[in-house]
């Protein structure tokens, strides 16, 4: 055996143990790095009279995002959550938070923002989708869904409100088309009624169709809902779009198999299904080819 | 391990097992279904009803009742008192509010404000005012109302050391406008914990968590194979910890209840969380211990009625008022100002399941005036049921008495 073998093999070792100890501390150095956050997009100092930064930016993920908003958090992970940057403003005794959510796509940050607006009330300063108050301004542009909250409340802050979004929006990369939506037929849409599900939080949100993930949307797949208006009253359609036609199918079965304990099923095929729910209104669930089309709120069973 | 029971099960002729507290729980849907007008069930397709997490709720209900258990001298009573005046712009007016306060109490109760105190208070009490300061200045729970609360105890001789403001969070109470100096000399203003928002300095020298001892050991909410890993959001334990003290199956009860509280005054804010509400139930159910994160998902409105069941709560809550001087009808439970609207109400009954069936059928109606879509599935008020199955209050809206006062 060469003599020089062993002092070879430690020199090796000792090597490999450096170089695994060098990735160990580069992963553990990446883990312990806070993510940049958006601190570019937020408006600097003096963007409305006096305003100035009031404390840190604040950073939160996808990992952290409870530490922000305790128990609100799983909408936003469920819709595509990237990361949150959080600033507070002062100007005397008036705050003004900034929160701005990057969310995955556009698809996602208008998916949030159609679930918080409610009634648009819109500020004539502002050209991007949003709702204004006295007291918040939320705004949808691009992947970004912005929130901002005059925290006082006063009215005399409402307009530094305007002011604040717009020197952030046109920092912003410019908005792009949101495809989801199209899944909606316009024929008897309400206006502004239109939402985005991406999972059972969003679902849950319009109807409870049973519990979990009962579409089987696997967190891949992009849901539209909106409600119709026609002779026979108001109705909800929930529309998704399947990869396949044999995974709507299987999501139609499961469904099928699954419904929410307060639905009583009425008829049943491979294909279509009718409930009648707790307020004796009715349900239809059909697949056709990729979608799964369902419609709630029916004063009649369907024909 | 299993640890000790302060409250020891005592045998009664109506001991309930925990299979059999599954059993209630898996026909809590048709049970409901039945009050609520649903068809019954009998389809094959229909799969069995998820069984929710194992608890100790069972041994709760084994410690007999004593003289001021839930639902308290009037169950299913629920009045409401409105006034525009406690409300103008953005400023609340206490006088007003200190009015409504008192005509509140008088119609629950037909007694005056005296007579009231004795109903519900013994010489030597020490009374614990549970506040919301979750969302200030809009939706928390007004100081305005917690100082009405606090005048009448001490008119009536309460020793204002013997009074303790309380909520889970110290930061958040401050956040809220919960100073000493808004408050008569000695009433305490306590946080079950803190919390390190940088997550750097909560804990002690010795590693453990500064709030550790706050909570009592001895005295739980058990939920079986439930922890805060799995539950989403929270990237590691330490994170977890600094917010909830302790993980694991056990979310212990302050010692503030356990060895201080002899009464607790429920003062709850007026929101919704989801397609359910934030109110009465929720503000003990998940103010009165640690470790709640976990219970979120796979419990969340259950806890609202069990913890109330526990001894601990049970047995002392003798009043609830539910400040809806501001009202939020979407984006809650945190505070979302674009559904936040001017109420002028306050809310109150002994009984606190019946008193949030009441605010949550009005949260719907606001919801549905508002244009908000609505989920009305009865799962959303199944708790409150619950509650009512265990002889802790009604839930049924035909056999609640609601009083405009």
């Amino acid at each position: 055996m060469d003599k020089k073998t062993p002092s070879k093999c430690r020199g090796f070792r000792r090597t490999a143990v450096a170089l695994v100890s060098l990735l160990v501390v580069s992963v553990g150095s990446v883990r312990a790095q806070k993510p940049a956050g958006d601190a570019n997009l937020l408006p600097a100092d003096g963007f409305s009279g006096a305003w100035k930064k009031n404390g840190p930016t604040k950073v939160f993920t996808s990992e952290d995002l409870y530490g922000y908003i305790d128990g609100g958090a799983e909408a936003f992970l469920e819709m595509g959550f990237e990361q949150l940057t959080v600033q507070k403003y002062r100007d005397g005794a008036n705050e003004l938070t900034v929160e701005l959510y990057r969310m995955t796509d556009a698809t996602s940050a208008r998916g949030i923002y159609l679930a918080r607006c409610g009634k648009e009330t819109p500020d004539p300063a502002l050209r991007e989708r949003h709702t204004a108050s006295r007291h918040q301004i939320l705004l949808q542009r691009g992947r970004y869904y912005l929130v901002l909250n005059n925290t006082a409340g006063g009215a005399a802050n409402a307009p530094m409100l305007a002011k604040a979004a717009q020197a952030m929006v046109t920092k912003m990369p410019a908005d792009t088309a949101v495809a989801a939506l199209g899944l909606l037929p316009p024929a008897g849409l309400v206006p502004g009624s239109g939402r985005i599900i991406r999972g059972p939080v969003g679902l849950q949100a319009v109807y409870t169709l049973g519990d979990g993930d009962i579409l089987q949307f696997g967190g891949k797949l992009t849901a539209a809902a909106g409600d119709y208006k026609d002779a026979a009253g108001t109705s909800t359609l929930v529309v998704v779009d399947y990869p396949t036609p044999a995974a709507a199918a299987a999501a139609f079965k499961h469904l099928k198999a699954n419904l929410d304990t307060y639905l009583k099923p009425t008829t049943a095929t491979d294909s279509k299904l009718v409930f009648q729910d707790y307020e004796k209104k009715f349900g239809v669930a059909a697949v056709n080819g990729r979608r799964l089309e369902v419609r709630l709120h029916l004063a009649k069973p369907p024909a | 391990m299993k640890r000790h029971q302060r409250y020891q099960p005592m045998p009664t002729s109506s001991d309930v097992t925990r299979r059999e507290f599954v059993k209630m729980g898996a026909a809590t849907a048709a049970a409901s279904g039945i009050v609520l007008g649903v068809p019954a069930m009998g389809d094959a397709q229909q799969p069995p009803i998820q069984a929710p997490p194992e608890t100790n709720i069972g041994d709760f209900m084994k410690v007999p009742k004593g003289k001021h258990a839930l639902p308290g001298p009037f169950p299913g009573r629920v009045v409401e008192v409105k006034d525009p005046r406690a409300l103008v712009e953005d400023s609340i007016d206490a006088k007003v509010v200190g009015e409504m306060f008192e005509r509140g109490v008088r119609t629950l109760t037909g007694k005056d404000m005296k007579e009231s105190f004795g109903l519900f208070f013994e010489p030597g009490d020490v009374v614990g005012i549970k506040v919301n300061p979750v969302g200030p200045p809009l939706i928390n729970t007004h100081v305005e109302l917690t100082q009405a609360v606090v005048n009448w105890l001490v008119a009536n001789k309460v020793s204002p050391d013997h009074i303790v403001i309380w909520d889970r969070f110290d930061y958040m109470l401050k956040d809220a406008g919960y100073t000493a100096d808004r408050f008569p000399k000695g009433v305490r203003i306590e946080g079950l914990q803190t919390m390190d928002e940088a997550g750097n300095t909560w804990k002690d020298a010795s590693g453990n968590h500064v709030s550790l001892n706050n909570f009592d050991k001895d005295v739980y909410y058990f939920a079986k194979g439930i922890v805060g890993k799995n539950v989403r959001g929270y990237k590691d334990d330490e994170f977890y910890l600094n917010q909830h003290v302790f993980n694991g199956e056990y979310s212990y009860f302050g010692k503030l209840l356990t060895r201080q509280l002899t009464k607790i005054v429920n003062l709850a804010a007026y929101k919704n969380t989801g397609a359910g509400i934030s109110m009465a139930t929720k503000n003990l159910g998940y103010g009165s211990l640690c470790n709640t994160g976990r219970l979120h998902a796979p419990l969340f409105f259950n806890v609202c009625t069990e913890v109330l069941a526990a001894p601990v709560v049970r047995e002392k809550l003798v009043l609830n008022v539910t400040d809806a001087l501001r009202g939020q009808y979407e984006g809650g439970p945190d505070k979302n100002a674009q559904f936040v609207y001017p109420n002028h109400s306050l809310f109150f009954a002994t009984d606190p399941f019946a008193l949030d069936m009441i605010c949550h059928r009005q949260i719907v109606a606001k919801r549905k005036e508002m244009g908000i879509a609505v989920n009305e599935n009865p799962r959303f008020t199944d708790y409150l049921h619950y509650a009512e199955r265990l002889g802790l209050g009604i839930a049924n809206p035909e056999k609640i008495t609601y009083i405009r006062g």
